[in-house]
């Protein structure tokens, strides 16, 4: 079989897929050509076929014999890994040469089309995708693909007619059903609502996915289940941006929920404060930094200020204690240290109503 | 076992180990990818922070500081803190300011320039060791962060390997780049033994640091790995090896 060949610039190559220094590589064209000659070959060596690469001052050329006549498979597969890690500029031209080699093959378009997408230059992606869902009209992630495309280039109509197609055709493709109903949801949450259910669902593990779902139930109003399902987004990996974002929606579910009737004082609240100052009264500035402290680190995980049961401890203080009582304690604390800190929860009558029982001892 | 599974088990790990929960919070001021403050009587806590911009990983990062924790507090009647006094530092600073050729160039920038390269060789010594000791320590423990943790270790020999430009080996005395390469060597060493990368060795290998960095591995090694104090005992062999014996001293504490 004809080898299969593509070529590109050495100064093209994207340093990222190296676990080296790029201005090091830049001044030091040997060790550039050894370290991308080593890259490929790794690839390629865990392919079935014979690979061939070359370097000289520029330029890389790669030649491939796959094993098998016309097995594209491998190299797509190449293709869609170097994606997945950001190297556009090494995948772009092995799929364009394999869309000119092979141009009745749906899954070079459709992955050449997605990543073009990915690029920003969205009239050639929606070519490749509108080939891909000509040459194979039942494929849903290609219609996917083409909704999200037109998506981003604002044209809404035909985006929700693409997602609509791929939802016929795959009712449970979790990505389509996700993108479908955050499109639906942006003018109306009641109709996005079902889609980001399902996708959720079917996506227990992608906090994007979550996400959506919990915003939308909060603008429905179903708050208790918005939280519950920002809780699950957050402990799927605590430390991103998506679950800080749901820490900050939990605060503010939390917030409304003790406001249930707007401006009338919490006494449970009063009391907790009031307890806290007593506290800190007794054990001195340095406990109630400790313990202030403590409880603003704890409350980074979430403290469920809407059950009355005593379910938390502290190292710095002995018993057990409801959520409420924790952020009352919290709340208290930063008022005497630093009052402008901003604790994401606003208990100042209270706070202002357990001073004055204090002050008359 | 998913990536958050072994975080949550490490985490519990260090609760158990030390009496004190870890908690964790992303800090955009940090200049790395992750940074602790261990827990004391005073702060209960153990305080964890991760770069945002490092969030891809931040599982595996989260995770590794807890390793830290369980291996400095491995007796927690004698916990070991890496501690210069600033005596001792200056005098450090003024043998080589001895050694460095002025060129012209103003004797306070000197000064400083070579502060800052004493600190920098200082806080290698103490934390090289301890990262080596974490790459094993999750590698084997922690299956379900193997793809973190090759992304975590590629961006950070990504930003070791910048030290190799030839124009920071100008800028810096030869005996201290030595001492920094080679300690960068036996990191890039002992991840490419565990994972059998060897594309990594290039530009270690090209500029002839791996000799080196394999001594400092051959002396991690010598050590029991169950060894309580392993950490202060690869700190002080790699000290002899390089010659920085007696720039530091240990303070231990109890937990």
């Amino acid at each position: 079989m004809e080898p299969f060949e593509f070529s590109f610039m050495l100064w093209e190559f994207d340093f990222n897929l190296l676990a080296i220094d790029k201005s090091l590589l830049e001044s030091n064209p040997k060790l550039l050509r050894d370290a991308v000659k080593s890259f490929f070959a790794d690839s390629f060596r865990k392919m079935d076929g014979e690979a061939t690469i070359e370097a000289d001052s520029d330029l890389i050329r790669v030649r491939w014999v796959p094993a098998a006549p016309n097995d594209t498979k491998e190299l797509v597969d190449l293709a869609v890994a170097l994606l997945k890690q950001g190297a556009f500029k090494q995948a772009k031209p092995i799929l364009e040469s394999l869309s000119n080699r092979f141009p009745e093959d749906v899954t070079v378009h459709f992955n050449y089309g997605m990543m073009l997408s990915d690029q920003g230059l969205f009239e050639e992606a929606i070519r490749h995708l509108l080939t891909a869902v000509t040459l194979s009209p039942g494929h849903a992630d290609a219609w996917n693909a083409l909704g999200v495309a037109y998506l981003r280039i604002g044209k809404e109509g035909e985006a929700i007619r693409a997602l609509e197609r791929s939802h016929g055709l795959q009712p449970d493709n979790p990505y389509t059903l996700r993108n479908l109903g955050g499109l639906l949801a942006k003018d109306n949450p009641p109709k996005g609502l079902p889609y980001l259910e399902k996708a959720a669902k079917l996506l227990p593990k992608d906090q994007q996915a979550l996400y959506g779902y919990g915003l939308c139930l909060a603008k429905v109003n179903r708050t208790d289940e918005a939280d519950e399902v920002f809780r699950r987004t957050v402990e799927i990996s605590p430390y991103t941006q998506v679950a800080e974002l749901c820490r900050k929606e939990r605060t503010l579910i939390g917030a409304q929920n003790l406001r249930a009737v707007p401006g009338q004082l919490r006494m449970d609240a009063v009391m907790y404060c009031l307890s806290a100052m007593e506290i800190f009264d007794r054990e001195g500035p340095e406990a109630r930094q400790r313990i202030t402290f403590e409880i603003a680190l704890l409350g980074r995980s979430g403290l469920d200020i809407n059950d009355a049961t005593p379910k938390y401890s502290l190292s710095s203080l002995e018993g057990t204690f409801s959520g409420l009582q924790l952020v009352s304690f919290m709340y208290v604390g930063f008022q005497q240290m630093d009052p402008a800190t901003d604790t994401g929860i606003d208990l100042s009558k209270e706070y202002e109503a357990a001073r004055s029982l204090f002050a008359r001892g | 076992m998913t990536s958050i599974a072994d975080l949550d088990r490490v985490m519990e790990m260090v609760k158990q180990k030390t009496g004190y929960p870890v908690s964790v919070t992303p800090s955009s001021s940090i200049q790395t990818h992750a940074a602790m403050r261990s827990a004391t009587r005073d702060m209960p806590v153990h305080i964890v922070l991760v770069n945002p911009k490092y969030e891809k990983f931040s599982n595996y990062l989260v995770t590794a500081q807890c390793a830290m924790l369980l291996i400095k507090w491995a007796d927690s009647e004698r916990i070991p803190d890496f501690s210069v006094s600033d005596q001792r530092k200056a005098s450090i600073e003024v043998d080589l300011m001895k050694k460095m050729s002025h060129k012209g160039i103003p004797e306070a920038a000197q000064r400083q320039f070579v502060s800052q390269l004493v600190s920098g060789l200082l806080l290698q010594l103490a934390s090289v060791p301890m990262e080596l000791l974490v790459l094993d320590w999750c590698h084997r423990k922690c299956h379900g962060l193997r793809e973190e943790q090759e992304l975590e270790v590629h961006a950070n020999l990504r930003e070791l390997s910048a030290n190799l430009d030839p124009k920071i080996r100008e800028m810096v005395p030869g005996e201290i780049y030595e001492h920094s390469v080679a300690m960068n060597a036996a990191f890039v060493l002992r991840w490419s033994h565990l994972t059998g990368n060897l594309q990594i060795l290039l530009p270690y290998r090209a500029l002839g640091f791996l000799q080196k960095g394999e001594q400092l591995i051959k002396l991690l090694e010598a050590i029991s790995a169950g060894a309580l104090d392993i950490y202060p005992r690869v700190v002080d062999a790699w000290a002899k090896e390089l010659g920085m014996n007696g720039w530091y001293s240990w303070i231990y504490r109890k937990g």
